[in-house]
């Protein structure tokens, strides 16, 4: 009885075996890719590994710095206007403001909510955003307030031997303006 | 038949289980280091009043196979509470007096915690979870755990020896190498799908990412001249793994060599330097960290006895020879050419008995003999130098280089012979420690007849 109990244990195991490192194998196939045959294999077996693989928060793709890295930098900026029409800075949101062990989980979370291209980026939720500035700032309804992003790119270097040398130091930002929010 | 022995073996040979006890205290370790981080933030990352309240979480989180206790726990103070108790079950789960269930609980916390704020997660929190899931079904987490302690002392008090180190079968193993090799092939993929990295350029741009830098730009621009020799090197380092899926019997056979155990070991102290140099010099969250956690649990028991014996070499020149001895058994260690390091303690005085039972498990580099100097025959041919008196008020060890210590000072040297004391070490040599170490030791060992196994009146 127990010879028999420890080889359906055994038999069971090896089914979770082979159905975890199938379902992570499949999960990890980078979603961006067009591969011919591993591409289409990912997409279909989805309705059946994604439950399992979301529900125990397995999710996977490892897209660090890939396929190619991130080439600008963006440095945020809350204004309000005035009165007079002239706009005034609430907070800059730098790397001074955080210590080392804040500073990548904050810039995570602004480059998620607040830049355009990211796929979590929702016009409702940088509005929110925004709009908590008015509160902790106590600011008058019907204030604007708005975004700027101070951004600047680094040149991609055009060659192996061109990388050997890094971009001029200092680079200059562009400015560019969100669609401003209105106080409650 | 053969077939399904072989894939019993495969799944079920039995492993040490060090490994994955290393590993459920590193990672236990790293994920409290990276929500204490979080300490004065976690009300406005979680919170129904934070930055992403729940009508907005919908709005950007999958709605879908999504479990987290913070959707219904939502009150500030209340996801403050709850994250103390993380912070709390976490340390439970380094410590290990209940491993399985705190490591459980531990993971289930961390997933709502995840789950509740994605956009602030980055590759390490990803592999952080990938590790918890594997120790939640590992067979065994008890290997470094109070709970093993338990098991060992009341082993100990009643046989004097210690249980064996346990083991586990394989197939956890196998899951958590095969999520390492998908991890980093997976990785390489994604960087072929793009062109900096195939013509070198990629970290020099990386390497230029305010505010992920941690150094200034005059420093940065010396490393920037490696920048694409380092690309190159990445992406080899993440392709080889893969070399590791080819089985030991068919490279045997193949090449004559099984070149996988040195592969893994090559490739995990490469890792250690290529993440930790990633660490050095940007701050890319726990990723660096998290791979280094998911190492540990790669370790065999034949890779702890290699770093034994490495380690073992720099200081004992014939210390790997003990398990091999020719000469005759009655021949004083001394004469053997043996050196090991020989502990003298009391066989009659409970505290020492204790005293020995931890050395013995902190004992992890084979260094230590214990020698009972109630014993008139061994004290007579091991350490006839020394009076029974002397033996009699304070522990005395020999080193290899013959020096003979007492007491603290003894124990201070010892010290760095003890991998989990090696934190400690340095501090016991800081000015004013030694008259105060001294002093307590002789006040101990002056009551020690007072005490027993069972308890100690002091």
């Amino acid at each position: 009885m127990r010879n028999i109990a420890r080889i359906v244990v055994q038999v069971l195991i090896g089914v979770f075996f082979v159905w975890h490192a199938l379902s992570v194998s499949l999960y990890a196939i980078p979603m961006i890719s067009k591969d011919p045959l591993l591409r289409p294999l990912r997409d279909t077996s989805m309705k059946l590994i994604a439950p399992y693989m979301l529900s125990l928060s397995q999710w996977q793709q490892w897209n660090l710095f890939s396929p190619d890295p991130l080439r600008h930098v963006t440095q945020y900026r809350i204004e309000r206007q005035l009165s007079t029409g002239q706009w005034e800075v609430l907070e800059s949101l730098t790397p001074a403001m955080f210590g080392p062990l804040r500073l990548s989980t904050h810039f995570k979370m602004y480059i998620g909510m607040l830049e355009r291209d990211s796929d979590t980026y929702r016009p409702a939720v940088l509005r929110h955003f925004l709009l908590a500035y008015c509160e902790s700032h106590s600011l008058p309804s019907d204030t604007p307030v708005r975004l700027i992003y101070s951004r600047y790119s680094i040149t991609k270097p055009s060659s192996f031997l061109a990388a050997f040398h890094a971009d001029p130091w200092p680079p200059h930002p562009q400015q560019e303006s969100s669609d401003p929010a209105f106080c409650d | 038949m053969r077939l399904l022995l072989r894939l019993q073996a495969f799944l079920f040979s039995p492993i040490s289980a060090q490994g994955f006890g290393l590993m459920r205290i590193s990672w236990a370790g790293i994920v409290l280091l990276i929500f204490l981080a979080q300490w004065m933030d976690i009300t406005h990352f979680y919170s129904e009043q934070g930055v992403l309240p729940f009508d907005y979480e919908k709005l950007v989180i999958r709605n879908v196979y999504r479990f987290t206790l913070l959707d219904f726990i939502t009150d500030p103070a209340a996801v403050f509470a709850l994250y103390l108790s993380f912070l709390l079950c976490l340390i439970l789960t380094m410590l290990g007096p209940w491993p399985r269930l705190t490591m459980i609980l531990s993971v289930v916390l961390m997933y709502s915690f995840n789950e509740r704020n994605p956009l602030i997660l980055g590759g390490g929190d990803t592999v952080l979870r990938l590790v918890g899931f594997l120790l939640c079904v590992a067979p065994t987490l008890r290997a470094f755990s109070l709970a093993r302690l338990r098991e060992q002392w009341q082993h100990w008090r009643t046989a004097r020896t210690y249980l064996p180190s346990l083991t586990m079968p394989l197939w956890v193993y196998r899951l958590l190498l095969w999520q390492i090799i998908v991890l980093y092939t997976s990785s390489v993929w994604f960087k072929m799908l793009g062109t900096m990295w195939e013509n070198g350029t990629a970290v020099t741009v990386a390497l230029q990412l305010e505010p992920f830098i941690r150094w200034p730009h005059g420093v940065m621009a010396f490393v920037i001249f490696l920048a694409p020799f380092i690309t190159l090197l990445t992406v080899a380092f993440e392709a080889v793994w893969v070399l590791l899926l080819f089985p030991r019997s068919f490279t045997r056979w193949l090449i004559g060599w099984e070149f996988q155990p040195h592969l893994k070991r090559w490739l995990l102290l490469a890792g250690v330097l290529f993440h930790g140099g990633i660490f050095l010099v940007m701050d890319v969250g726990s990723f660096s960290l998290a791979m280094l956690v998911a190492y540990t649990g790669l370790l065999l028991g034949e890779d702890f006895e290699a770093i034994r014996k490495w380690l073992n070499a720099h200081w004992f020149t014939n210390c790997f020879h003990l398990y091999k001895l020719k000469t005759n058994p009655s021949t004083p260690l001394r004469a053997r050419n043996v050196k090991l390091i020989q502990v003298f303690y009391d066989g009659d005085c409970g505290l020492c008995l204790r005293s020995i039972f931890w050395l013995g498990i902190l004992n992890n580099l084979h260094r230590l003999s214990f020698l009972n100097f109630r014993d008139e025959v061994l004290r007579l041919r091991e350490a006839p130098e020394i009076a029974l008196a002397d033996l009699d008020r304070a522990m005395h060890v020999r080193f290899p280089d013959d020096t003979v210590l007492k007491g603290f000072d003894a124990s201070r040297r010892l010290t760095w012979h003890l991998p989990a004391l090696w934190v400690a070490a340095p501090f016991l040599y800081l000015p004013g420690v030694a008259p105060i170490g001294r002093r307590i030791y002789a006040k101990i060992a002056a009551r020690r007849d007072r005490c027993r196994h069972e308890g100690c009146v002091l």
